[in-house]
């Protein structure tokens, strides 16, 4: 009987403990649903708003602490727990107020410092609302930038991604006279809208280097490498190439620039 | 006869003649059709079967018809009941609490409950729609409610339903129950294991391929630990088919795993963290993938899917787990499955149709292995009190919105045998003190009810048959009326001393107080009795 179970096919094994045992062929394709064109239409729409960084956040932030006042959350700057019970509080004038904030900014011209650490929810009575989780931070020694945005932010004043709410894991690394490079992604909550970045270097001597992603709604991305250039070949997300599609990076870059100057942090 | 033999000089298989073993008797013996049909309404219904449906049974013991018990209404919330016995996702901690929602208290069992159900719903209804098991992998959609839909990017198709069809609203892929909220609070991660978790037990449930049972030594090992893991063969052994399937998760990774907008949207920018987190791209056990939409199919088209679950509801059914013994009968459910076209109904009908299911003992020529493995007697759990005793009875226990059958917040689940999903992961198997106590409670519970609503207060009839509260002992209406209620719970007939019995305690009882308690009495012990109590 041993020797026949050598000859049978095996019907159930011990499970194999290395890889390579996969027991299929690759899915077939799905369809792009945007043509070059497309992409690029929507690429400019979304390249155009604001990107999330610390300071839009911390600008937002303090638009939403405004809606407080001396009773709640008793604090100009942050949601404390000694100030904001467990179950919220409101305002005078009727604005709730839910959650934990840290805000945190050093400006002393060697290493300058700016961090927001956010679980809270402000929502007033005639609509505006607030809902912030993460952890936004960003240093800057000299010349040098080094700044990070992760977690959901969403206040209904904002003009751009915030608005609709935006889910973040971005960094944004380099010199602020020189390259700046972003590594990450952003996207709408409840859109189709999703960029990300991988090692996209933005400066003035080399407009863009580096490759850009948008989401396909449904759920593959579309690259663009960008080499040295603001046009590049974007390809669906099995290689094929779909045509050549050119972004506004100089507005990018000069979007990010203001908020990368110390002296404008804070309320 | 001829066969294929290994020649192991030259490695070759050959046509040569071999010896037929002796077949091996079998070890079952068998529940005679009755008790199989309680033992099956029990199974698929979560409920006993009506004394029509006995009495057909026992005329025609060809009659008896897995088919019907999956297409009768109950079977779908007893299939809930099923799937969160393995998936775990019915468990009384959610990671975000009812409060912090702006749900009230009275809504803290119903918010943990519908979170758990989620994913158990989507795959019920695929089942019972008849649709290929693979969509639990890529439907479109889920199944939600008006809580969840209040609080979870989620719109809910119109209809009447408390459960309907869902979809959610945050651009998450078409990837069935893997897009589910309810799976991922249920298997949360954090930074330093990195979706690897969420990996294993998506191997678990959807191959059979437990990480965790693979040998591992961290002798030697030193320094970076996530660099080790990627070279060392003592970590690749499970990091090599482990990393891949956690970077294809990275949609659902959160920076602040108590925010609810964190947590309850879907995050498609940081779908390609995966790679720069872990340093290797998605797959599935070797074949790459470019999302989890990618892995979703991977895995549908992976023949260990389909076993996987012939595997799996086998052992539920069976009531313990499968072994090398059973390695011809499952390798037969799967082929019975793929041949039904994988609509879970083959599959659970081709189980139920097998020895080891439908086994009341063993015989003589029983092992001792096989003594220790066989389950020939299960308990009722906790699930199956409350769905049963309710069906009889109408009596459901509960406290404060909270079913205390089916929670362990305030409830009796684990100590009835049934599983937690956070501690206890498998139904008990043998009677403990606990399951006893609360079996007898809510036998004492449900058998008051039943009296006081039907014969007290003149409701309509669900456990009682034509009986009233002036008939006696040795009342043709009466000893009726007892035989129907013993066939109905133990499908089987009394003899005329189990009559005799139960009609001294009803006297007994009416001499002491009256009429009702007697009833409530002799109920309460049909209903403690393990003739109840076990299948």
């Amino acid at each position: 009987m041993v020797l026949l179970l050598a000859c049978t096919t095996p019907a159930h094994l011990p499970t194999p403990t290395t890889e390579g045992d996969s027991a299929s062929p690759a899915a077939e394709s799905r369809p792009a649903t945007y043509t070059a064109a497309e992409v690029e239409e929507r690429l400019g729409v979304l390249l155009a708003w604001e990107l999330p960084t610390p300071a839009v956040v911390e600008r937002a932030y303090f638009e939403g602490l405004a809606l407080g006042d001396d009773s709640c959350p008793g604090d100009a700057f942050q949601l404390l727990e000694t100030n904001v019970p467990a179950d919220g509080c409101v305002t005078q004038e009727g604005t709730f107020f839910e959650g934990q904030s840290q805000w945190y900014v050093e400006t002393n011209g060697g290493v300058d410092a700016l961090s927001i650490v956010a679980d809270f929810s402000i929502q007033a009575t005639d609509g505006r609302e607030m809902r912030f989780g993460g952890l936004t931070d960003i240093s800057v020694e000299g010349d040098a930038v080094d700044a990070s945005v992760t977690g959901t932010w969403a206040w209904t004043e904002d003009e751009a991604w915030l608005a609709e709410g935006v889910g973040t894991a971005f960094t944004l690394v380099g010199e602020r006279s020189g390259a700046l490079v972003l590594n990450g992604g952003v996207g709408g909550l409840t859109s189709d809208d999703h960029l990300t970045f991988e090692s996209l270097s933005l400066s003035s001597d080399c407009p863009a280097e580096g490759v850009l992603r948008v989401r396909d709604p449904a759920g593959d991305w579309y690259s663009l490498v960008l080499d040295c250039d603001s046009c590049g070949e974007l390809s669906w997300y099995d290689g094929s190439p779909l045509g050549e599609v050119c972004v506004d990076v100089d507005g990018m870059r000069s979007a990010l620039d203001p908020g990368l100057d110390p002296e404008t942090w804070g309320p | 006869m001829e066969g294929f033999v290994l020649d192991p000089a030259t490695g070759a298989c050959e046509l040569a003649a071999v010896e037929i073993e002796p077949e091996t008797p079998s070890i079952y013996v068998p529940l005679d059709p009755p008790r199989l049909l309680r033992r099956m309404s029990l199974d698929l219904r979560g409920t006993l079967p009506t004394v029509e449906e006995l009495d057909a049974v026992e005329a025609d013991p060809q009659s008896l018809d897995a088919q019907a018990l999956l297409d009768h209404q109950d079977f779908e919330d007893r299939l809930v009941i099923l799937l969160g016995e393995r998936w775990h996702t019915l468990v009384d901690d959610v990671t975000i609490q009812a409060g912090s929602l702006r749900l009230g208290f009275d809504q803290e069992y119903a918010y943990e409950r519908s979170v758990g159900e989620e994913p158990l719903r989507l795959m019920a209804r695929i089942a019972v729609e008849d649709r290929p098991w693979t969509e639990i992998l890529t439907a479109d959609w889920t199944m939600g409610n008006d809580l969840l839909a209040s609080i979870w990017p989620m719109e809910l198709v119109e209809g009447d339903e408390d459960w309907r069809v869902a979809h959610y609203t945050d651009a998450r892929p078409a990837v069935g129950v893997l897009a589910t909220n309810g799976l991922w609070w249920r298997y949360g991660t954090n930074e330093s294991n990195a979706n690897r978790g969420r990996a294993a037990t998506l191997a678990r449930l959807l191959a059979c391929v437990d990480f965790h049972a693979r040998p591992v030594s961290f002798e030697g090992i030193t320094g970076d630990l996530d660099a080790t893991s990627a070279t060392d063969p003592a970590c690749t052994n499970c990091h090599s088919g482990l990393d891949p399937i956690a970077s294809a998760l990275f949609g659902f990774w959160w920076f602040q795993r108590y925010n609810v907008d964190e947590i309850s949207h879907y995050h498609a920018e940081r779908e390609l963290l995966g790679e720069q987190t872990l340093g290797t791209p998605p797959g599935w056990f070797g074949t790459p993938v470019q999302s989890l939409s990618g892995l979703a199919v991977e895995v549908a088209e992976d023949p260990r899917f389909s076993r996987c679950t012939a595997e799996t509801f086998a052992e539920v059914l069976w009531r313990r787990e499968a072994t090398l013994h059973d390695l011809e009968t499952v390798t037969t459910l799967d082929e019975r499955f793929q041949e039904g076209g994988l609509q879970l109904d083959a599959l659970l009908v081709a189980t139920t149709e097998t020895e080891a299911y439908r086994a009341g003992g063993l015989t003589d020529a029983a092992s001792d292995d096989d003594l220790d493995r066989e389950a020939t007697r299960r308990l009722l759990v906790a699930s199956q009190l409350a769905s049963v005793i309710e069906d009889l009875t109408g009596f459901e226990w509960t406290w404060e919105g909270y079913s205390m059958l089916h929670n362990d917040s305030d409830g009796f689940r684990i100590l009835a045998a049934d599983v937690d999903g956070t501690y206890v992961y498998q139904p008990g198997t043998e009677p403990t003190l606990t399951w006893t106590l609360v079996s007898e409670r809510v036998a004492e519970a449900g058998a008051h009810h039943a009296v006081t609503t039907e014969l007290v207060e003149g409701g309509s009839r669900r456990l009682f048959g034509e009986i009233t509260l002036d008939d006696r002992p040795g009342d043709s209406a009466f000893d009726a009326e007892l035989s129907r209620l013993w066939w109905r719970l133990y499908a089987e007939r009394p003899e005329d001393a189990d009559i005799a019995a139960l009609s001294a305690l009803w006297e007994a009882v009416d001499q002491d107080e009256d009429a009702a308690a007697a009833w409530i009495a002799v109920v309460t012990a049909l209903l403690r009795d393990p003739a109840f109590l076990t299948y």
